[in-house]
């Protein structure tokens, strides 16, 4: 009962923290869509989607956005004809890619340096190569998958005016339905996310210190249950500094903001099932082998 | 309709939250601002709703209120739109039902603790193990302290050669010279407070220099720990820091022994007073507090610590 409570307070915790960031997120996929006209990144994109991840990577650095936030504005984004693979890229590079995460992760890192920059070198390969396999697996030879898949309500031809009245409502009413859409999954998410905080030990980690393959897999499990937001993870990642090697807590800054329990939960509710597994395979996928790559390396 | 009351239902949590300041029980300082906006944004919206639904009921805005992009949630099923509903009434009913506390032991249990580890001395032959953390101590305060907590750093024991590189490597950046002005200074009392209020690193500058701090008297507060590790003379005494919120919690622990100390509850807050010494735990140096005097007390004000982050290469400006 007491933990139960723990976890109550855990829940709100993580509901409050996030609701600023999941209505900004709301309200910047309802100005995308009602402002970027339909056939706006097809006109302006390359032909050829894999010239358009570069370009992504560097939209996501210029974003000061968290994972709760870039998760509608990208479906707003891929609604509008930008190729999923160039969303992929924005959903994990724009978490970690952001002064804010920058700065904390170099503060709690400040005598470890290395583990800041490999953070944000391993997260934005680890973007280009995700977006990478998203296109080889749904992107290639011009197939364009999920542009229709996706609900989304509220396209209008027509090119909105910036001061009609008429305009604005329409923002306005999307955002509260796009803000009911994600915060249902959101709601979910934080719940599960705050029961495993509470209920699981996470002393138990402890036991995997010592390998250089299993070390780097707990951790990312361990980023991905925990579902901290990326710019405080930095702190809980210095706790395990002593214990874990800087790589297997580099698994963790890198793996842990591009997904978690709470964002898996908005990403199904949002994108088609098998794209969410293939997202999820890819970038576990990547920043496992990327990891375990530069441990050898190093 | 019930969207409208939604939204209002969560203005009005967040309103209460921050009238009684009981917000602080779930986020750090930092975030408030971002509450306020959410806040604000929340009853906006229901306002604007609201207002949308009036003029429909008087007739005189007819059919606007459901524009064409509403056109796909009416049609979702029942059922999605039933679970949406249930799922929104969950921090609701936890937010106006459920009475906030403090984190505790329970948690510790689960999450682990962060002693304040003191570099191994050359004799040791240990592997070297570096470790920082830095938390801070908000001033003191009352439920409108976040207009005036002051942030503090605190640093565990960093190695010497760590901070030789370092200060090669960050120049101007690097504020040791910070925390041996800090180290003096407490030298020079005749006791060590480590209290909540008080721009003062002084667990951080206590580890790094333990050697001269070697039997001075200090007095600390915090909260009662124990594990299984631990001696039937040994708590940790234990502080709770938050970056962002609850789920991010980290605990920092200081062992005290000391004779009675089995008589202690678990979470009970006590202030310590005694004399600083080493022990060695589980092949670790740490930090230990010879107690003296343990006074039971009701938790502080501020019973949380916030990491100390934007200002970090600032020293001075406190």
């Amino acid at each position: 009962m007491d933990t139960l409570h723990t976890s109550a307070m855990l829940f709100l915790s993580i509901v409050f923290e996030s609701a600023p960031f999941i209505l900004l997120g709301a309200l910047f996929s309802s100005l995308v869509l009602v402002f970027i006209p339909a056939d706006f990144f097809r006109r302006k994109l390359p032909r050829n989607p894999v010239l358009s991840l570069p370009p992504a990577l560097a939209l996501s650095a210029v974003f000061p956005v968290c994972e709760c936030a870039i998760i509608p504005v990208v479906r707003g984004l891929v609604r509008k004809g930008m190729p999923i693979s160039a969303g992929s890229v924005f959903l994990v590079a724009a978490p970690i890619l952001n002064p804010v995460v920058l700065a904390s992760t170099f503060y709690a890192f400040r005598f470890n340096l290395d583990v800041v920059v490999l953070r944000f070198v391993l997260a934005a390969a680890a973007a280009l190569i995700v977006g990478f396999i998203v296109y080889l697996a749904l992107e290639s030879g011009g197939r364009r998958p999920f542009a229709r898949d996706i609900p989304m309500a509220g396209e209008k031809d027509s090119r909105p005016s910036f001061f009609s009245p008429g305009t604005w409502k329409r923002v306005l009413d999307h955002s509260i339905d796009e803000f009911f859409t994600i915060g249902k999954f959101f709601i979910l998410g934080a719940g599960v996310a705050s029961l495993f905080q509470t209920y699981m030990s996470q002393q138990a980690v402890m036991a995997f210190t010592e390998s250089a393959f299993i070390a780097p897999m707990v951790m990312m499990l361990l980023g991905y249950v925990l579902s901290l937001c990326s710019t405080a993870d930095a702190f809980v990642a210095a706790s395990f500094a002593g214990t874990f090697t800087p790589m297997s807590i580099v698994a963790f800054l890198v793996f842990g903001p591009m997904l978690d329990i709470k964002n898996t939960a908005m990403l199904l509710g949002y994108f088609p099932l098998r794209f969410v597994l293939l997202f999820i395979a890819a970038a576990a996928a990547t920043v496992y082998t990327l990891v375990v790559t530069m441990q050898f390396l190093l | 309709m019930l969207k409208t009351v939604i939204l209002f239902a969560l203005a009005i949590l967040q309103i209460k939250l921050i009238y009684t300041g009981d917000i602080l029980y779930y986020l750090s300082p930092k975030m408030l601002p971002f509450f306020y906006f959410s806040t604000t944004v929340f009853l906006l919206l229901a306002a604007y709703r609201a207002m949308l639904i009036l003029a429909e009921s008087s007739g005189l805005e007819a059919a606007s209120r459901t524009c064409d992009c509403c056109a796909h949630n009416e049609d979702a099923s029942k059922f999605s739109r039933t679970a949406m509903y249930i799922l929104f009434c969950l921090p609701l009913l936890t937010g106006f039902l459920v009475p906030p506390k403090l984190l505790d032991s329970s948690l510790v249990d689960k999450k682990g603790i962060t002693y304040r580890e003191v570099a191994s001395t050359p004799s040791d032959q240990l592997p070297s193990e570096t470790r920082q953390q830095y938390t801070d101590q908000p001033g003191e305060i009352d439920h409108e302290w976040w207009e005036e907590y002051e942030f503090e750093a605190q640093e565990q024991s960093v190695q010497e050669e760590e901070q030789q590189a370092l200060r090669d490597e960050l120049g101007i950046w690097y504020d040791k010279d910070y925390y041996r002005d800090l180290a003096d200074r407490l030298l020079g009392g005749d006791k060590i407070v480590v209290s909540d209020s008080g721009p003062l690193d002084i667990m951080l500058v206590i580890a790094a220099y333990q050697e001269e701090f070697q039997g001075r008297e200090i007095e600390l507060t915090g909260f009662v720990y124990r594990d299984d590790h631990m001696n039937r003379d040994e708590v940790a005494l234990t502080r709770t820091a938050i970056t962002c919120c609850l789920a991010d919690a980290t605990f920092y622990g200081t062992l005290i022994r000391g004779e009675d100390l089995h008589r202690l509850e678990r979470d009970q807050w006590i202030t310590v007073k005694g004399e600083i010494d080493l022990a060695r735990v589980q092949g670790q140096n740490m930090i230990m507090i010879n107690a003296r005097q343990v006074q039971e007390i009701d938790p502080p004000d501020s019973p949380y610590i916030y990491p100390y982050l934007y200002q970090q290469y600032n020293p001075e400006a406190q």
